[in-house]
């Protein structure tokens, strides 16, 4: 099939694959006649595209998928420092200092002595009354005194049985 | 990959132990100014029966007072309350007894407020009942 015919079909769109390689190869090979040279950059510019495309397929996938897996490896990274340092730090915050010890202005000490006698006014201050609620002792007869501490020993015990 | 698994859950698994709204009076105000928080275990209270002691004391802090006595209308709900003393603005003494999540473990949290603005609140864990309680808070002459 000459030239002509294969133009004329590939016109029509009938043209095989085997085909258009064909009339590529002819219209690349620079030996063309004058009045069809006026398909020259149609072809040609087909070449040129299938070039540029095979181009952008082989050579830039290889750096995409060398970017994927850079990429990928920085956020496990990151994500795994993220996790990390999230617990460790709020781990930090619940437990600033390990076993027994007393933080002061946010100052921690772990002395047993400063820690026990911490411990020990604290308790001091919760066992005593508020201040308030202890009148004046010369205010009262002996006969209100004696009802106060059994209304307060009332309180302690009833509630137990 | 399981010992960072591991590590990743550990402080979960502390965490879930703290079922408690006090707890966070202590996570939120014991590494601030003006304040003391005391926190004892293992044996140095094996004497007295108790397994965990906790304890914060917060000077003068208005807003404070009002976080530390959400916690604990929270937290008495079901408690035994063995000493309540309510004013106008509140609770400000109390101690209330609640159970533990093991057979033979109570828990207690004492709370006061002095006239002078100091809150305190303590938080103890063991196999003593109120009666021991009661027993190491007015008789006792060292921790």
């Amino acid at each position: 099939m000459n030239i002509d015919d294969l133009l004329a079909k590939y016109f029509e769109g009938e043209t095989s694959a085997e085909e258009e390689r064909t009339l590529r190869r002819f219209f690349s090979e620079g030996d063309v006649p004058e009045e069809l040279a006026v398909y020259k950059p149609l072809f040609g510019y087909f070449d040129q595209e299938r070039e540029r495309s095979e181009t952008k397929k082989v050579i830039p996938l290889r750096n995409v998928k060398h970017r994927f897996y850079w990429l990928s490896a920085i956020a496990a990274c990151l994500l795994t420092a993220f996790m990390v340092g999230k617990y460790y730090f709020a781990a930090q915050d619940s437990y600033p200092c390990s076993g027994n010890y007393v933080i002061i202005n946010g100052q921690c000490y772990s002395d047993p002595e400063k820690v026990r006698s911490m411990a020990l006014v604290a308790l001091q201050e919760v066992s005593s009354t508020p201040d308030e609620y202890l009148p004046a002792i010369s205010d009262l007869s002996d006969e209100q005194i004696f009802e106060n501490q059994l209304k307060e020993l009332g309180n302690i015990l009833g509630d137990e049985e | 990959m399981l010992l960072l698994a591991a590590f990743l859950l550990l402080p979960l698994a502390a965490s879930a132990q703290k079922d408690l709204k006090i707890q966070e009076v202590f996570q939120r105000y014991g590494k601030n100014r003006n304040v003391t928080m005391v926190e004892l275990s293992n044996e140095m209270l094996e004497t007295y029966g108790m397994t965990h002691y906790k304890s914060i004391t917060i000077k003068d802090d208005a807003e404070a007072l009002r976080f530390v006595r959400r916690c604990l209308a929270s937290d008495q709900e079901g408690s035994r309350k063995i000493k309540e003393i309510t004013d106008d603005g509140g609770v400000i003494s109390a101690y209330y007894q609640l159970p533990g999540k093991e057979t033979d473990i109570n828990r207690f949290i004492l709370f006061k407020v002095s006239k002078k603005g100091l809150i305190t609140l303590v938080y103890i864990e063991g196999d003593l009942d109120s009666d021991d309680l009661i027993t190491l808070l007015f008789t006792r002459k060292d921790l």
